[in-house]
């Protein structure tokens, strides 16, 4: 193995390490477990309920009808629709954070990279630690409620519908590798816990939601110019906008849940999302996830070395 | 003998404060070397150059031949490093820092097993060592920081400020550790403000003072340079820059008012001489106290009586 790849392994194994010695960790992961498990035996069975007031599965005014042809891919929408999605991305973001920053204010950079660590290595084995903390976690929950829903409402799911369940999750875990990589970022360009949290904040909650909605601005500015009125999810200035919003990105993903997407796909994922809905290619989606990923990991190696650790 | 560490025109510049102003140093194989200077005299920001921490504005470092400004991941595993500000993964044990570290370092498991056990040993910390960090006193986190520093056998050492947060028993250990070290063939780089502890341990010493070197000699040199003058301080009732400038003037030494007292550095009859000089400009002498000459009066008289 090169000294770089053990470096960052040794790095991003201690990582892994301090974070299962951690409450953060535990904290989190079990407020996740209980909503999960919560959205999966109470919200599930009360959708359900409301689908079939409308006629079960034939009912074509009802915007949930395809998504309710499946309990378990009903339910799935409902982790969504209680903020599943962003707690995911608030996971990533909360172990991520101080990943460079909590090292320098602590101290506890100078013995490391006293040691044979290049500063890449540092930066990448931050990142693959929390990735892998990320992953494992958001994952074995996912995977434990997926079989939990099989259990209670002995779904028998086909293959194709398995498939859409891990697509889904693949993007879920694309999009925490975004934030994951965000979050890291900011870690590097300060040396305040508390003042990486609040950039990173800020840029989740407010920056990314304006520039996906930038799209939606100027149609609407236009749509009030020239008297018309439109769906303006569909026009190609408003979607070139939304990938440029990894939480949107994230959300195209959950039409790998839907094996039948007719258009109310498009529609209940708008209701997701007041400000700016999901694009509508998941490939580009994916990739533009994975174009954050890089960008801002990138950036983190640019910033730690050139950094001087006074 | 082998240079160990070599440093050439070293500059380092924090916007318009020049902190360290073309720094020239050798210090060789087995050498304890001494590096003292006042607060603020560049000290740290030299030990940060030297591991790459900080990036100089100019000059060379080289460690057993490396360049260690360009390559500090190839100097590293020659380095031992115990930092003056430092801290520990709270929620890991001590044994499992060195485990971590070992690893870095590309010991394989059973030597580092049982390099582990052997530095626990060396600094008596076997009993706590499988405790999570954030339960250690700081004495036991300085024991743990100087067995990671030593685990790897490293060629050059830099402590910097060692002894702080140890008991006195555990400074004497250290002081015999260092001593063992250099018998060993290690060398050691001591940067320290306890001039005590330098004159004790180190063979030779440099001393830094606004970023500039102002000597480097051995500590039986310094000693000499310093003549009969030692430390004096003339204690008054009403210090004042006035009475200070009085035994400039008197002694042409430097002399400088600090709390009740006017120090400077004399021999017997220059301290005659000052201290009837602070009589006439209106001084009301107290009492006066003398040291004998010592790395201490060398010291101050480099750095114009600024302190350690």
């Amino acid at each position: 193995m090169s000294d770089f790849l053990r470096a960052t392994y040794e790095v991003a194994r201690k990582e892994v390490l301090q974070h299962i010695r951690t409450k953060r960790l535990l904290i989190i992961a079990g407020i996740m477990l209980f909503l999960l498990v919560m959205v999966t035996l109470v919200f599930g069975p009360q959708v359900t309920k409301d689908a079939n007031v409308g006629g079960g599965t034939g009912n074509s005014d009802h915007p949930f009808t395809n998504a309710l042809e499946n309990m378990v891919l009903t339910v799935y929408f409902g982790v969504s629709l209680v903020g599943g999605l962003q707690f995911t991305q608030l996971l990533a973001i909360v172990l991520t954070g101080d990943a460079v920053c909590s090292e320098w204010s602590n101290r506890t950079i100078f013995l490391l990279l006293s040691k044979p660590v290049s500063r890449v290595a540092f930066v990448t084995g931050k990142l693959l630690g929390n990735l892998t903390t990320v992953f494992v976690t958001i994952g074995g929950l996912f995977i434990l409620d997926y079989g939990l829903m099989q259990f209670f409402y002995a779904g028998s799911p086909d293959g194709a519908e398995v498939a859409g369940f891990f697509l889904m999750l693949v993007f879920i875990l694309l999009g925490c590798a975004a934030f994951a990589s965000i979050s890291l970022f900011f870690s590097t360009i300060t040396k305040s816990t508390l003042m990486s949290f609040l950039y990173t904040l800020g840029v989740w909650l407010i920056g990314f939601p304006i520039l996906g909605s930038i799209g939606v601005f100027t149609s609407l500015r236009d749509a009030a110019r020239d008297g018309t009125v439109q769906n303006f999810y569909d026009l190609p200035q408003v979607q070139a906008w939304l990938y440029l919003n990894p939480v949107a990105d994230m959300q195209a993903g959950l039409r790998a849940l839907l094996p039948h997407d007719t258009g109310d796909t498009a529609q209940f994922l708008r209701l997701l999302n007041f400000f700016n809905g999901a694009p509508n290619d998941s490939g580009l989606a994916a990739l533009m996830l994975v174009v954050y990923t890089l960008i801002f990991y990138g950036l983190s190696v640019l910033v730690v070395k050139r950094r001087n650790f006074e | 003998m082998e240079t160990v560490l070599q440093v050439r025109g070293l500059r380092k510049r924090y916007g318009q404060i020049e902190a360290l102003k073309g720094l020239d140093l050798e210090v060789q194989r087995g050498e304890v070397f001494g590096f003292l200077g006042p607060n603020g005299a560049g000290k740290t920001t030299f030990t940060k150059c030297v591991t790459g921490f900080v990036r100089p504005s100019a000059g060379q470092i080289t460690v057993l031949g490396q360049d260690a400004i360009r390559h500090p991941t190839r100097v590293a595993p020659h380095l031992g490093l115990v930092p003056d500000q430092y801290d520990f993964y709270g929620n890991l044990s001590g044994w499992q820092h060195l485990d971590f570290y070992g690893r870095l370092l590309s010991m394989p498991k059973r030597e580092r097993d049982a390099r582990i056990d052997e530095v626990l040993g060396i600094v008596r910390m076997e009993e706590g060592a499988h405790r999570r960090v954030k339960g250690y006193s700081h004495g036991m986190k300085q024991r743990i920081c100087i067995a990671q520093a030593i685990l790897h056998k490293p060629e050059l050492i830099l402590f910097d400020e060692p002894t702080n947060g140890l008991d006195p028993k555990g400074a004497v250990e250290l002081r015999d550790l260092i001593k063992g070290l250099a018998k060993d063939g290690t060398t050691v780089f001591l940067n320290s403000h306890l001039l005590n502890e330098v004159e004790q341990t180190c063979s030779r010493v440099a001393i830094l003072d606004k970023g500039r070197l102002v000597t480097v000699s051995s500590v039986a040199q310094l000693r000499r340079r310093s003549g009969g003058a030692g430390a004096v301080v003339v204690r008054v009732a009403n210090p004042s820059a006035k009475l200070a400038t009085a035994v400039k003037t008197a002694i042409k030494k430097a002399a400088k008012a600090e709390g009740d007292g006017i120090s400077f550095l004399a021999d017997e009859d220059q301290t005659a001489k000052a201290v009837a000089a602070i009589v006439k400009a209106g001084g009301q002498v107290t009492g006066v106290e003398r040291a004998n000459a010592s790395l201490e009066s060398a010291f101050l008289e480099l750095t114009q009586g600024d302190s350690a």
